[in-house]
């Protein structure tokens, strides 16, 4: 058999993450470098429908690790039956999700494979006759290319960097069942919790008004309430560190573990642009941002950019506004 | 009547040892250079630097943890250049015990392989109950140097902790965990364990004047990390190079109120407002 890469379906609550999907089209973008047969790994109880969905809608083999009472994550037994497959089907490249899923097994699995382990890439490069992969680095304000001097390379990808075509397979996939034992020694799982419910006010506004730490103080956040005020179906929204601070509450948390929101117009206001805010906003139809640093990464990703303090740009908008509206 | 002593015997009845990872990056409100070959980032005098604000709740959880439990010691391992001891001092400012340099030549990238390995060495001579690392570093961004201390060192790991409490036997822990979608995820590990701590699951406290003289006094341990064991790096940065632009990215130019008139404008033919 010649050289394998796998990719680690990502599924909760019986339903395949889109992720996965983008796991399946930047591997196939890496075969187009490195010719290894792909295929999908899925591991869990109830699987047997989500892995026919996967091999019928790309065209992959997949390969079904069936886990008796396994519902939810669990880090180890991801990574000790992974480490076991590999023993017997040595790979080349993994793919896995750079999701806080991901994020928790990918490192353990390179250790205990010998492999390079690179997170969170946005893009795969290949040149001098090497693959190397590009991740960003210092809050946006870089771009780092990475590559691997190992045999075997285990990767994360960044959510949303990989567009999904359709991927009109000529037949479907092959799927195999392997039913294992889970035998967690050290951690035991005790189940998934709701802890936000998700606010349809910000989702579907069709203005959001957000704010970050650029904010300064608390007190700003009436204008940012002003602000939003002058717009019709409008919401506010914010950067994590606001909502860990306690000025807004999660469910206005837009980003990777907030929410994906995608509205008209994303005014962002001294919100610095890391990739876990951005990850949330890629679907906005306009992006407008208000940031005092020339260089912050939000300007990668804006229309309309204007380098001001916050505070002293804000009330004269609004003044302004309020004039041309009346 | 005796006492029974736990664990590694030495400890006292109720002690926690605690490792609590930190690292100094520069800070990124700033402007920050490329160097000419496209390796690094310039490092120079006029360079300002702070201790990655992730690893501050890191620091926090472990105070806590000792506020909790009596006669527990907090040791903090930064491994860096010679500046990177001005992050131990501060964390000896919130309370952190016994600072841990492990000391690097140069600037420049190092493998989260190398770090993870350095520190799994060290740890591994110095029996901890637990080690508290950041989600994140800001620089690098990886999420990697914790689970990799973790797996080197054979130990449960859980990342993006959100909550954590240490059994009253002090052998296992229960953890919840951020997972994306509004929901958490929750478990319990045995101890010895590695915790990742995500934003949000405290109020980090800011350095306390009495703490601060007595880190002044207290002496920072130093290891040259060439006298360590040199895990391979596993990994290559090739280069690095400023970010793409994904949108227009417009800048408006102007004293603030042109440029509000200017945004005005835009919108509105945008259709995003209808002015009258
Ligand atoms: C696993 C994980 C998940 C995460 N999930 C999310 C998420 O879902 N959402 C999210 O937002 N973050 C998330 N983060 C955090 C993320 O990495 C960043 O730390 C965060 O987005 C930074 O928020 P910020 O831009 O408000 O703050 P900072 O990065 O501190 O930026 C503040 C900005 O304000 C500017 N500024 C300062 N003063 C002014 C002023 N007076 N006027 C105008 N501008 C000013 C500064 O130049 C700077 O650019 C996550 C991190 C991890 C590790
Ligand atoms: N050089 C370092 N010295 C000490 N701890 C580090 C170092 N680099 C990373 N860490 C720890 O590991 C966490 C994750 O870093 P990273 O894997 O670089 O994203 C950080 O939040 C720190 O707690």
């Amino acid at each position: 058999m010649g050289p394998i890469i796998f990719a680690i379906a990502e599924h909760f609550e019986g339903k395949i993450r889109p992720i996965t999907y983008e796991l399946v089209a930047c591997a196939q973008e890496l075969q187009q470098h490195h010719s290894a047969k792909l295929m999908v790994i899925i591991i869990g109880d109830d699987i047997e429908t989500m892995a026919l969905e996967i091999a019928q809608t790309t065209g992959t083999d997949v390969l079904a690790l069936h886990i008796p009472g396994l519902n939810s994550y669990n880090g180890e037994v991801y990574s000790s039956v992974l480490e076991q497959l590999i023993a017997q089907t040595p790979f080349t490249y993994m793919f896995i999700a750079h999701t806080t899923q991901g994020m928790d097994f990918a490192p353990v699995l390179a250790v205990k494979t010998d492999s390079a382990c690179i997170t969170g890439i946005e893009g795969i490069i290949f040149g001098n006759n090497r693959l190397s992969f590009t991740r960003t680095v210092f809050n946006g304000k870089a771009v780092a290319k990475m590559s691997s001097s190992t045999d075997t390379t285990v990767l994360t990808i960044q959510p949303g960097m990989f567009t999904v075509q359709d991927f009109n397979p000529d037949e479907s996939g092959g799927i195999e069942i392997r039913s294992l034992a889970s035998n967690t020694r050290l951690t035991h799982s005790m189940g998934l919790v709701r802890s936000r419910t998700d606010n349809q006010t910000i989702t579907e506004a069709d203005v959001i008004i957000s704010a970050g730490r650029g904010l300064g103080k608390k007190e700003n956040l009436d204008l940012i309430y002003q602000l939003a005020d002058l717009f019709s179906k409008s919401a506010v929204g914010a950067s994590r560190p606001l909502c860990d601070m306690g000025w807004l509450g999660y469910q206005q948390q837009v980003g990777i573990t907030g929410l994906t929101v995608s509205p008209n117009l994303y005014f962002a206001c001294g919100i610095s642009g890391a990739i876990q805010h951005l990850t949330g906003i890629r679907g906005a139809g306009f992006i407008v941002a208000v940031n005092t640093d020339p260089n912050a990464a939000i300007f990668n990703m804006s229309d309309v950019c204007i380098v001001e303090d916050l505070t002293s740009f804000l009330p004269v908008f609004i003044e302004e506004f309020k004039n041309a509206l009346s | 009547m005796f006492i029974v002593v736990q664990g590694q015997g030495r400890r006292k009845f109720n002690a926690m040892k605690i490792l609590t990872c930190v690292k100094q990056v520069i800070n990124l409100e700033g402007d920050i250079k490329l160097d000419p070959e496209n390796q690094w980032i310039v490092i120079d005098q006029a360079t300002d630097f702070n201790y990655n604000r992730f690893d501050e709740y890191a620091v926090e959880e472990a105070v806590l943890i000792k506020e909790n439990f009596k006669n527990t010691t907090i040791d903090i391992i930064s491994v860096g250049p010679e500046r990177a001891s001005a992050a131990i001092k501060r964390t000896q400012g919130m309370g952190a015990d016994h600072g841990i340099h492990i000391l690097t030549k140069a600037e420049g990238y190092i493998s989260p392989f190398r770090i993870a390995g350095w520190i799994a060495s060290i740890a591994k001579e110095r029996h901890y109950d637990l080690i508290l690392t950041g989600v994140m570093s800001e620089d690098e961004m990886q999420g990697q140097v914790g689970p990799t201390i973790a797996a080197f060192l054979g130990w449960p790991c859980a990342t993006a902790v959100i909550a954590e409490k240490i059994s009253p036997d002090r052998k296992s822990v229960y953890v919840e965990r951020e997972i994306e979608g509004g929901f958490k995820d929750t478990l319990e590990m045995k101890l010895p364990a590695v915790l990742t701590i995500q934003t949000g699951i405290n109020e980090p406290r800011y350095p306390t004047l009495t703490h601060m003289l007595r880190a002044k006094r207290e002496k920072i341990e130093i290891i040259d990390a060439e006298q360590l064991e040199q895990p391979h790096p596993r990994q290559i940065m090739v280069e690095i190079t400023p970010p793409r632009k994904m949108r227009s990215g417009l800048v408006l130019n102007g004293d603030r109120k042109e440029k509000a008139i200017q945004l005005l404008k835009i919108l509105n033919e945008r259709a995003i407002i209808s002015l009258p």
